[in-house]
């Protein structure tokens, strides 16, 4: 089966160098595995790159990413109904079933694979920071197949009425720390080389520095007309998954602003007649990323986009003298797992400061710890500002939750009632 | 003598807490409720403060309101246990507390105490790698904050004497549901049905826990000396989470079987581990919890390998023809654990059935199902 499907169109020089970037970071992992100089580890995309930076002998490689770019190249399909095959449902997490298929089916199958393929893991790291229940079910089915060690990192979710970003008890903090110290060990274990502080420090630096150019990127994104959309800034989330705690990650921003910053200058915007500012929440259909130019028909850009927002750290600085401490609030602060009220909290202030018309929640039926919160945000935000909201349900990786004619029916639909409203 | 002991257990322990007699009796002493959404949750300390935990399972409901907060794709548990609050049925709450144990009830609870009128809410995280000592000391002091917490809310103070009798109680429980398991499922004859005891457990949950215990001591007096009919059908075992309601444990009944032990979590996951009663008790409780047979929302290292091992000395202390796994839809955990258990299940050769578990069971499809199963265990 393959759906009808639109690449996203980019606005800037700077996001097309994502995946050639990415492409080599692949090819030399591939080289390390062949010239067997460094080990091979599967981690969850959940932004704990500084520790993995730290160490810097052996090569991480995501299948979250990896699932991403199946998808984009049409080939998720007969993974995940290899997957169900094996007895799981097509109702579990599309990421995990792509990668499962992967793992089960990947041979027998011989697909086009983006890369070349996974090379096989080594050992695997598990965090649940950013997806509480499903990560862990996921890598353990993959520890359980490969036979290889796995180290889980247990993130708490801040429990809501007693904490938020600002107020971490500190029992939280300290369970976190003590995990990053195991992981460490374990990795030493796992590669036989020691942990270096002052490396560690220099990481955290650099992970911080990468947050703070985020921060002032997602600044410019407030001028009008906005000069970056939702159709360029997906592709941000694999450089903060690949290179935050580096060099490279820290150059590719500051490009990055560097190029937005003449735009805003210049008052160049993603379209000539920017008329809706649009919000999308949650994680984009991979297989069909033209849907963020679909909007520019109607004169509608996607300036603020939830997804991008969840591998970056933007609430306060990090303390690069205090690694662990910082690490620690930093992973205890995935802003999708935060508690209902204060996410809705920080929408509506992105709605405020990115003076949104309309609001695309994309509701993925197989991510329930994404999607759940829509109900409530669509409440507030019709109540509070009456602001148009849309909940479209769609998947992010299986084509078969996805109809182009309907989901376009609905937003030539939602954009004819911004119209109205504007016009009102 | 049962069935008059069985009508007064009913009549004390109605699923729908606002006819809940035990709830009206303790409110009436002007003692507060507390409603709790998870298994993992220590409600020792609870009970200790004079304070009424009572479970919320939920139920057979229609959904008029829930719709406007959540999608259709969480589990009917959820979605029935919002319709609950929404319609009134927790009126009689003071408190709601949770446990972390999977994202559709985290949800829950945010969008219940949004909605609710409550003077006392609390969550729990309770770890997923529940294997480490790091999670012990964690769990440890989050059981702290929670005893902190209840102690404001009634402005007095938990002490270790009344943890510990609190503890003594509830083991109590756990030692005389066992004992009506064994009843049930070490004999060939039937002395106690699977729904009689499976509404028992149930029943502990939505009572106050001396009131619970006498009942019980009250059920196995009357079971002494009874010899019980003869069984030949197929002996069943129960697998998974969350059931709101015991229609399930109804249609095996009616299609021949007999459900004689389960690991869900209105079952045998709720008192088969018991609090040691020689340790601390914050330090005993964080234990026990974090310990207890895993639910599939749990992750660590053993997590399978330990769902198995109770799932099959149920089976053989229990002698076990055939497992059903009730799979509520867009239950994640549920979903990622099945495959894996029934490949080891079919491994060692024990028939298995999977069925899916909607608000209200399509009767018709299920009873087929399950008559179908019955005969190939009888052919075996």
């Amino acid at each position: 089966m393959v759906v009808k499907t639109e690449r996203g169109i980019k606005s800037l020089n700077t996001t097309k160098e994502v995946y050639p970037t990415i492409k080599r970071y692949i090819r030399e992992a591939r080289i390390a595995k062949q010239e067997g100089t460094r080990p091979i580890s599967w981690v969850t995309a959940s932004g704990i790159q500084e520790i993995i930076w730290t160490m810097d002998n052996f090569i991480a490689l995501y299948p979250e990413n990896f699932n991403g770019q199946c998808a984009a190249k049409q080939i998720s399909l007969p993974l995940m109904e290899e997957a169900e095959r094996r007895g799981l449902s097509r109702e579990l997490c599309s990421y995990a079933r792509n990668t499962i298929g992967y793992m089960y089916g990947c041979k027998d199958l011989s697909l086009p694979y983006p890369g070349g393929g996974l090379l096989e893991p080594d050992f695997l790291l598990l965090d649940n920071g950013n997806c509480t229940s499903v990560h862990n079910k996921w890598w353990r089915i993959m520890e359980n197949h490969f036979r290889v060690p796995l180290f889980m990192l247990d993130i708490p979710i801040l429990t809501p009425t007693r904490m938020n970003r600002d107020n971490v008890e500190r029992h939280y903090i300290d369970f976190v720390i003590s995990q990053i110290k195991a992981c460490f060990a374990f990795l030493e274990d796992q590669t036989g080389s020691r942990m270096d502080m002052d490396k560690f420090k220099e990481v955290v630096r650099l992970s911080d520095r990468v947050g703070e150019l985020f921060d002032q990127f997602l600044e410019l994104r407030k001028a009008k007309p906005c000069p970056v959309g939702g159709e360029d800034t997906v592709v941000l989330p694999a450089v903060m998954v690949y290179f935050t705690g580096t060099k490279t990650g820290v150059d590719f921003f500051e490009r990055l602003i560097k190029e937005t910053e003449e735009r805003v200058k210049d008052h160049e915007g993603v379209i000539k007649d920017e008329k809706y500012r649009l919000l999308v929440d949650n994680i984009p259909p991979f297989y069909t990323l033209g849907l963020f130019n679909y909007f520019q028909k109607y004169g509608g850009v996607s300036v603020a986009e939830t997804y991008i927002l969840s591998f970056n750290y933007n609430w306060r600085r990090m303390d690069a003298d205090i690694p662990f401490e910082s690490l620690a609030r930093k992973y205890l602060a995935h802003w999708y797992t935060l508690p209902l009220e204060e996410h809705v909290e920080l929408v509506c202030r992105m709605v405020e400061d990115y003076e949104i018309d309309g609001v695309v929640c994309l509701a993925l039926r197989s991510c329930k710890v994404y999607t759940l919160h829509q109900w409530t945000l669509k409440n507030a935000l019709e109540k509070r500002y009456g602001i148009p909201t849309m909940i479209i349900e769609l998947d992010m990786v299986d084509p078969r939750d996805y109809s182009d004619g309907q989901v376009k029916g609905r937003i030539d639909a939602f954009m004819e009632l911004l119209d109205k409203k504007k016009r009102r | 003598m049962l069935k008059e002991v069985l009508s007064e257990v009913r009549s004390q322990s109605d699923p729908i807490l606002s006819y809940n007699k035990s709830i009206k009796d303790w409110r009436e002493s002007g003692r507060s409720v507390f409603g709790y959404l998870c298994t993992n949750i220590p409600e020792e300390l609870i009970y200790a403060a004079n304070v009424l935990p009572v479970r919320l399972i939920g139920g057979n409901l229609e959904l008029y309101q829930a719709y406007n907060h959540l999608p259709s794709f969480v589990c009917c548990f959820t979605r029935s246990c919002l319709e609950s609050a929404l319609n009134g049925d927790y009126g009689d709450l003071d408190g709601i507390v949770m446990g972390y144990g999977c994202d559709a009830g985290c949800l829950l609870f945010h969008i219940l105490i949004k909605n609710m009128d409550l003077a006392y809410r609390f969550f729990v995280y309770h770890p997923l790698n529940t294997e480490t000592e790091y999670a012990v000391r964690f769990f440890e002091e989050e059981l702290e904050r929670f005893k902190s917490s209840i102690e404001e809310f009634i402005g007095g103070s938990i002490t270790e004497e009344l943890i510990r009798d609190a503890i003594k109680v509830y083991n109590k429980n756990r030692i005389l549901l066992k004992r009506l398991y064994d009843i049930r499922g070490k004999n060939d004859h039937i002395i106690l049905t699977g729904t009689q005891v499976a509404e028992l457990v149930v029943s502990s949950m939505l009572m106050e826990k001396r009131k619970s215990n006498r009942l019980l001591v009250g059920v196995l007096e009357s079971v002494k000396g009874v010899d019980g009919i003869h069984f030949k059908g197929p002996r069943i075992h129960v697998s998974g989470s969350m059931l709101s309601d015991l229609e399930l444990f109804d249609l095996i009944e009616e299609c021949g079987g007999m459900v004689v032990s389960d690991d869900i979590c209105i079952g045998s996951r709720y008192f088969w581990n018991l609090v040691d009663e020689y340790k601390r008790p914050v330090t005993a409780l964080a234990e026990r919890y974090l310990r207890m047979i895993p639910c599939a929302g749990m992750c660590s290292g053993n997590h399978l390998n330990t769902r198995l091992a109770h799932i099959k000395k149920m089976i053989k202390d229990y002698k076990v023809d055939g497992v059903i796994f009730s799979i509520p839809n867009y239950c994640d955990p549920q979903q990622f654990d099945y495959p894996f258990i029934a490949e080891e299940l079919e491994k060692e050769g024990i028939p298995f059935l999977a069925i899916e578990v909607e608000k209200g069971l399509n009767e018709a499809r299920v009873k087929n199902k399950l008559e179908a199963f019955f005969e190939i265990l009888g052919d075996q």
